[in-house]
């Protein structure tokens, strides 16, 4: 335990949900001098009915992750974005934690129509923290009832701040 | 500097969104909006393209919001192109790769609003990486990078 007492109710981390099983957490958002946007992002390529993939994304190993919002882009493979019934599912993979139960359709995490919307951005309604090193998996799959479609690439950025604990200034 | 202006400084620098993006070490004279711009004409299907702009030297940047634009052929586009956008004086990118300019640069006149501000340091280089990945035709690009310069007394 860091002797550095925590001054606010808020210096102390709040552990990621489905952290039971894991060793405490011995560090405040005190230490985390700096928080800086950034923005985890991964795409898919050509998903057709039946289909399933996964994507692991490596997180930084300087910063803690506080997710805030997430958005999703379909597109045709000829480049038009497309609303396709595509679902997912996003998990931690540190804790186990799925963010989803059982899974949620790409157009309610903020897909485009193919008309002049983009983006909506998901919010999440409390910033999800993602501790440093660790990863997040993201798996979409195309059920049965899928277009009879092939989907030319799939994008999610996922939106938020690292928190670092020694910045330069 | 008035008396206002003073006090207006002084009352700036308890603001929470101030706070996140000041230099702990030292004492803020002047706070302006500002917006650095960038323009990339005629990428062709498949080219990539990159421009960057220079911060000046006089302050820091706090990012904001990021706005953007295609057009094909006179029109407002949709069709995919990704975007890096790199901080030239710490080296980090804002995205862990390259991203969907859509998903990232705000649409319809609304910007993106970045979940926390961005600093980038005096006198360095807002680098911008554009790669056209669409079916479509050259697309034209317009950047807004929307934020605060903040100065420092020496």
């Amino acid at each position: 335990m860091n002797s550095e007492a925590a001054k606010y109710p808020q210096d102390i981390l709040i552990p990621p949900k489905g952290n039971g099983a894991l060793p405490p957490i011995t560090r405040y958002n005190a230490q985390n001098v700096r928080r800086e946007y950034f923005t985890y992002v991964t795409s898919f390529d050509a998903l057709a009915r039946g289909d399933t993939a996964s994507n692991i994304i490596a997180l930084r190993p300087d910063g803690d992750f506080w997710l805030t919002s997430i958005n999703a882009q379909m597109c045709r493979t000829t480049g038009e974005p497309v609303n396709a019934d595509l679902l997912c599912q996003i998990t931690d993979i540190r804790t186990g934690y799925n963010f989803y139960r059982p899974h949620v359709s790409v157009r309610a995490i903020g897909t485009p129509t193919n008309q002049l919307i983009a983006a909506r951005a998901q919010d999440i309604i409390e910033p999800y923290c993602f501790l440093r090193g660790g990863s997040i998996r993201v798996t979409v799959w195309a059920p049965n009832r899928f277009a009879a479609f092939t989907i030319g690439s799939t994008y999610f950025v996922l939106n938020g701040w690292l928190e670092y604990q020694n910045a330069a200034y | 500097m008035n008396e206002f202006e003073r006090r207006l400084i002084d009352a700036m620098q308890q603001d929470s969104w101030i706070k996140q993006v000041a230099r702990k070490d030292k004492k803020i004279v002047d706070v302006d909006y500002f917006v650095y711009t960038a323009t990339l004409t005629a990428l062709a299907v498949g080219n990539s393209a990159q421009t960057n702009i220079q911060v000046q030297a006089d302050s820091d940047f706090a990012l904001a919001y990021m706005s953007g634009q295609m057009v094909v052929g006179g029109a407002v586009s949709f069709l995919p192109s990704t975007v890096q956008i790199t901080d030239t004086g710490s080296g980090k990118t804002f995205f862990s790769a390259p991203a969907l300019f859509n998903l990232v640069m705000g649409n319809a006149g609304l910007p993106f609003y970045l979940p926390a501000p961005r600093v980038i340091a005096p006198n360095t280089n807002i680098q911008l990486n554009v790669t056209n990945v669409a079916m479509g035709g050259a697309t034209d690009y317009w950047f807004a990078f929307l934020g605060a310069r903040i100065y420092y007394a020496n």
